[in-house]
């Protein structure tokens, strides 16, 4: 709260045509018209015979092409509401749509397929495979067919996934480690790296957890300059997890995480009013 | 295609697979080599329990009584020959008149002999199984022409332990190496090559051969003995023990004058064209024709194949190939386990990685399949490696022994205890086949309790996990 309070107003938003699309949306969508929504979603952990409570009943809802970034101190529940946006850990209740598709309702599938197809991850630990290059660890999620049988075509589509994500990587400023281990490369290629991974299927939709988290400032500038580029290039859906209120900035629009609650849209808005009273005072 | 793509890279990646893969191989190799030699023994065994033996083998109990002192079977054998060679599936028989009876050589008292025979203690007395044959019936209808010429095993000294017949036409020629001592013509006797070596004998040697005569009349009080001066004609090698420790061939006539006429044969032996298609019918029908014809007392184990004459050896055989692959199929097992527990800890250490395949969309299935390909590459690779090694050496198995020994100035295979002059080693495709088939099962199944660990893998739990 403190760093997004210290922000100021360098990082304006960088796509005026799609931050006034997005603008409108502050009442939750439903249907189709949102590419990734949560509904009180709830999450606790059973720990021994105790019973841990992280999410509340969480409503969010991020608009296709939207910039959605998501701020909240440590133990707020971000990572987890993210895993259950993300596929990858079932809430213990409520609902997450994704392009209005009741996900978690799925076989698992066609979740499968969603997390293959639909959602781009980036973490804030890269995440590598160590044995892979990266050029490989770009094309495996293309090399992933959950329906797919063993190698077939095979051999065909991965020249062409080897290609795309060479100019990928080559786009990112890696053009001369494609062949390199995740050992061999600095915090911030492998993160460039995971980028790349997290969008070789041109997913819509790219969630990304503190993705500068581990990385100087510079770096993470970078790191975010590319994430930005990005979503301008391809019209993502992007929900970006940040420490960062100069992060926070660039987004269309900002949520706070508290204690496993979304804070209030009518606190939000009254500190966008602040923001936009204070950007007047300014002016 | 990730799977094959990942697994394949996980395997050339991790040092520890090649614990895995060494493992299969060693266990199949030396599960095909010791099968192989196993195989070859037995079969040799089994060819050297057949030895002397013919196709079917009929034995009448002659020395039944009844109705006081009547012979039931008739004491000629032409009867019973004649019925069995008029079956069109007969190749030829050979008749064979059995009595036991001692050996020494000249100088030594055979009476003495005999007074030994009830003493334990005597356990090197020479008791031996007199045999007379017709030596044309005999090597037609037995393997005895090949027992005559085969090449003799040779002592540690590099000493041939026997010494062939100066002509295997005429087996029971005078030696020219016989130096005759008085005008009588002596019959000849041919040795087993043991018990030649053992008796130190030469040929041309004279040899007294003793024995115990049957007494029609049963209040005797002492059983009379005979003795008899044979020259040693030569040595036969029938490959089995026993056989060249304990026999003697002589000719009909001398052996039925030894045990003064008591009898003119005890067996007959008969070699089919074709044992495996005939040998059963053959034996019932023969069973059948002489019960009718009371050539033989009608008892079916009168008439027998070889192989139920010889049930118990062929069956121990048998008994010990199955319980051999039984136990050394627990090598798989334990090949299994290094797999297990190689896949276990990879399965742990790659924790990491499963939460990561399943973030970019790897079904739990997908997962599972990536760490049993794994396994199967490991399977594959140590058996192919495994199964070739395995042949490779049991084909090249006296080489290889004879390198080792020479490297370890150790005999290894000791050629003297066996009687075989190689290592035998009898690669069945069969048996290799089902040792790779084991293996791959074996693996798989020991591999699908990590695999399946792997696929259920809380995808966040692992990605938390650092
Ligand atoms: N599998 C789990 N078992 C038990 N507790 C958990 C589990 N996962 C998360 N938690 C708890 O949930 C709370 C929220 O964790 P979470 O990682 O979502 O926070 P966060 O907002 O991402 O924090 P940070 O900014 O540090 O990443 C923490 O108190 C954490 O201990
Ligand atoms: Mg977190």
């Amino acid at each position: 709260m403190t760093a997004f309070n210290d922000s100021t107003s360098t990082n304006a938003p960088r796509s005026p045509e799609l931050s006034g699309a997005a603008g409108p949306f502050v009442e939750p969508k439903s249907g189709s018209e949102s590419a990734l929504q949560a509904v009180q979603i709830k999450r606790h952990f059973q720990i021994g015979n105790r019973e841990l409570g992280v999410l509340f009943g969480v409503d969010m809802d991020l608009a296709p092409g939207e910039k959605l970034g998501l701020v909240g101190a440590s133990g707020a529940g971000k990572s987890t509401l993210l895993h259950s946006l993300g596929l990858l850990d079932r809430p213990s209740s409520g609902k997450i749509r994704i392009e209005g598709i009741d996900a978690w309702a799925l076989s698992p599938l066609d979740r499968a397929r969603l997390r293959n197809h639909r959602i781009g991850f980036v973490f804030q630990m890269y995440h590598l495979l160590p044995e892979l290059s990266a050029v490989e660890n770009v094309i495996l999620p293309g090399m992933i067919d959950p329906a797919g049988f063993l190698g077939l075509g095979g051999r065909k589509r991965r020249r062409e996934l080897t290609e795309k994500a060479s100019e990928l990587l080559h786009s990112f400023g890696l053009g001369d480690r494609l062949k390199h281990r995740p050992s061999q490369l600095s915090g911030g290629e492998k993160q460039r790296v995971s980028i790349a991974r997290a969008l070789i299927l041109d997913p819509p939709i790219l969630i990304a957890d503190e993705p500068t988290g581990n990385l100087d400032s510079a770096t993470g500038q970078s790191i975010l300059d590319i994430i930005f580029a990005e979503q301008e290039r391809r019209l993502l859906s992007l929900l970006l997890v940040t420490h960062d209120g100069n992060v926070a900035e660039r987004c269309d629009r900002v949520l706070h995480m508290v204690d496993g609650l979304m804070q209030s849209s009518e606190s939000v808005a009254a500190e966008d009013a602040a923001r936009v009273a204070l950007e007047a005072n300014e002016a | 295609m990730f799977r094959s793509f990942l697994s394949w890279r996980y395997l050339t990646q991790r040092r520890t697979n090649l614990i895995g893969i060494g493992g299969i191989f060693v266990a199949v190799s030396a599960l095909i080599l010791i099968l192989s030699i196993m195989t070859g023994f037995l079969n040799e065994a089994r060819s050297s329990i057949r030895g002397s033996l013919s196709d079917i083998l009929v034995q009448p109990i002659q020395l039944e009584r009844e109705n006081g002192d009547r012979r039931l079977i008739p004491p000629s054998p032409d009867r019973l020959l004649a019925v069995i060679q008029a079956d069109p599936r007969v190749d030829a028989a050979s008749t064979h008149l059995v009595w036991p009876g001692i050996i020494t050589q000249e100088g030594n008292n055979a009476d003495r002999a005999i007074a030994f025979l009830g003493n334990s203690q005597m356990n090197d007395l020479p008791m031996v199984q007199i045999v007379g044959i017709d030596f044309e019936q005999e090597f037609s209808a037995t393997n005895f022409r090949e027992a005559l010429s085969r090449a003799p095993t040779v002592d540690k000294g590099g000493r041939p332990r026997g010494r062939h017949v100066d002509n295997i036409d005429d087996p029971f020629a005078l030696p020219a190496s016989y130096k005759p001592e008085s005008p009588k013509r002596l019959p000849v006797v041919l040795i087993g090559e043991q018990l030649f070596s053992r008796l130190g004998l030469r040929q041309g040697e004279v040899v007294q051969v003793a024995t115990i005569i049957p007494q029609s009349d049963n209040n005797a009080d002492a059983l009379p003995t005979n003795n008899k001066k044979f020259v040693v004609g030569g040595t036969f090698r029938s490959g089995e023990n026993e056989m060249d420790l304990e026999r003697i061939y002589v000719e009909l006539d001398p052996l039925q004058i030894l045990i003064g006429d008591a009898r003119e044969y005890s067996e007959i032996l008969i070699r089919l064209k074709d044992y495996d298609a005939d040998g059963i019918a053959f034996r019932d029908d023969l069973r059948h024709s002489v019960a009718l014809m009371a050539l033989v007392r009608g008892f079916t184990s009168e008439v027998k194949t070889w192989e139920e004459f010889r049930a118990s050896l062929l069956g121990a055989i048998e008994n010990e190939r199955t319980l051999m692959a039984i136990m050394l199929s627990l090598v798989l097992v334990v090949a299994g386990f290094c797999i297990f527990a190689i896949l276990s800890m990879m399965v742990t250490e790659k924790r990491r990685d499963i939460g990561i395949l399943t973030a970019i969309g790897a079904t739990p299935r997908g997962i599972m399949a990536t760490f049993l390909l794994v396994a199967f590459w490991d399977a594959l690779i140590g058996t192919i490696l495994g199964a070739g090694a395995g042949v490779w050496a049991a084909y090249k198995i006296d080489p290889i022994e004879r390198w080792l020994s020479d490297a370890l100035g150790v005999q290894i295979f000791n050629r003297e205890v066996y009687l075989f002059d190689h290592i035998p080693a009898d690669v069945d495709p069969t048996a290799v086949a089902l040792i790779v088939a084991g293996t791959f099962l074996c693996t798989l199944l020991f591999a699908a309790l990590p695999a399946w660990s792997a696929a259920r893998t809380d995808p966040i739990e692992a990605l938390r996990y650092e």
